[in-house]
């Protein structure tokens, strides 16, 4: 599994993930919030079935443990975790499919926009911002660039998943609207 | 601190038609962002490009496409040689003077809202 091309994060995913599927057969609160991580975990890496499956399983834990206000919180923040996971999930795939300019890709939320940005350059990316107060941030060896979500007029908010730098210009730049 | 980059950059704020053969294709608005220059944020200089490009498709007739890459170098060559290569494409350019310049950049570039 490369979900995004940076190795790193994907092995951190893939290792957590893996922990969490294991630590998921331990019963009780440990075992219910493994469970959760496991579901968050294969969400990124796109199994969704898995990520489901898990899911599910936490949602059993913690009715099994009886309902209470705090449970249902942490149901509703596990759900929430996934669905915020899979957007990035998308966001990351599309870009790194894409070829050339892509200038209407996927639809994903801000903050969806903003992991995903950061994972796409990696560690210790070179940040840049403008006076507008966007960012731009140039991942360590520069062949990756993630522009912030600005207001670019008639196309509206978007932002910018850039690689392939060639000729010190990105070859494939994928619009991710908001 | 903030790092005013645009006078030192000959194409800043200037627009070009856009030409692929005898073609029209559109128009190309050359920005350089001020960038904010912070103990963490280092002070690259960008230079930024639309292309409004004309499409029956959209709405208002125009698509529009970016390019915003770190560093002159790449634009700078480009634009002087008046030969620009988007995403794989060949263009010539050929440059606006202040007058037709300011017609488009309010008509089409909507006073600088399309943005890379």
């Amino acid at each position: 599994m490369d979900l995004d091309g940076n190795s790193w994060f994907s092995s951190i995913v893939s290792v957590v993930t893996k922990v969490a599927e294991v630590a998921s057969w331990i019963p009780g609160p440990i075992g219910t919030v493994a469970s959760g991580v496991a579901a968050v975990g294969n969400a990124i890496q796109g199994n969704m079935g898995a990520a489901l499956r898990y899911g599910a399983q936490a949602l059993a834990g913690v009715l099994t443990a009886g309902i209470g206000t705090a449970d249902v919180g942490a149901a509703i923040g596990a759900y929430k975790a996934v669905k915020f996971a899979r957007g990035v999930s998308t966001v990351l795939k599309a870009a790194r499919r894409s070829q050339g300019i892509v200038f209407k890709g996927v639809k994903a939320t801000v903050r969806q926009s903003r992991v995903a940005g950061r994972i796409w350059v990696g560690p210790l990316a070179k940040k840049t911002v403008t006076k507008r107060g966007s960012v731009r941030l140039v991942s360590r060896n520069g062949k990756r660039q993630y522009r912030s979500p600005e207001n670019k007029g008639a196309r509206g908010w978007q932002s910018n998943f850039e690689s392939g730098r060639v000729n010190k210009k990105y070859t494939n730049n994928y619009h991710v609207r908001h | 601190m903030t790092q005013n980059t645009a006078n030192d950059f000959a194409f800043a704020d200037r627009i070009a038609e856009v030409i692929h053969g005898t073609r029209f294709e559109g128009y190309l608005h050359v920005t350089v962002p001020e960038t904010v220059k912070t103990a963490r944020a280092g002070g690259v200089t960008y230079v930024d490009m639309v292309f409004a490009r004309r499409d029956l498709d959209e709405s208002d007739h125009w698509r529009y496409e970016d390019r915003a890459d770190p560093g002159t170098e790449s634009a700078q060559e480009e634009l002087e040689t008046a030969r620009l290569d988007w995403y794989g494409e060949q263009f010539e350019l050929r440059w606006l003077d202040n007058e037709a310049a300011a017609k488009v950049r309010h008509e089409v570039f909507h006073d600088g809202a399309e943005r890379a």
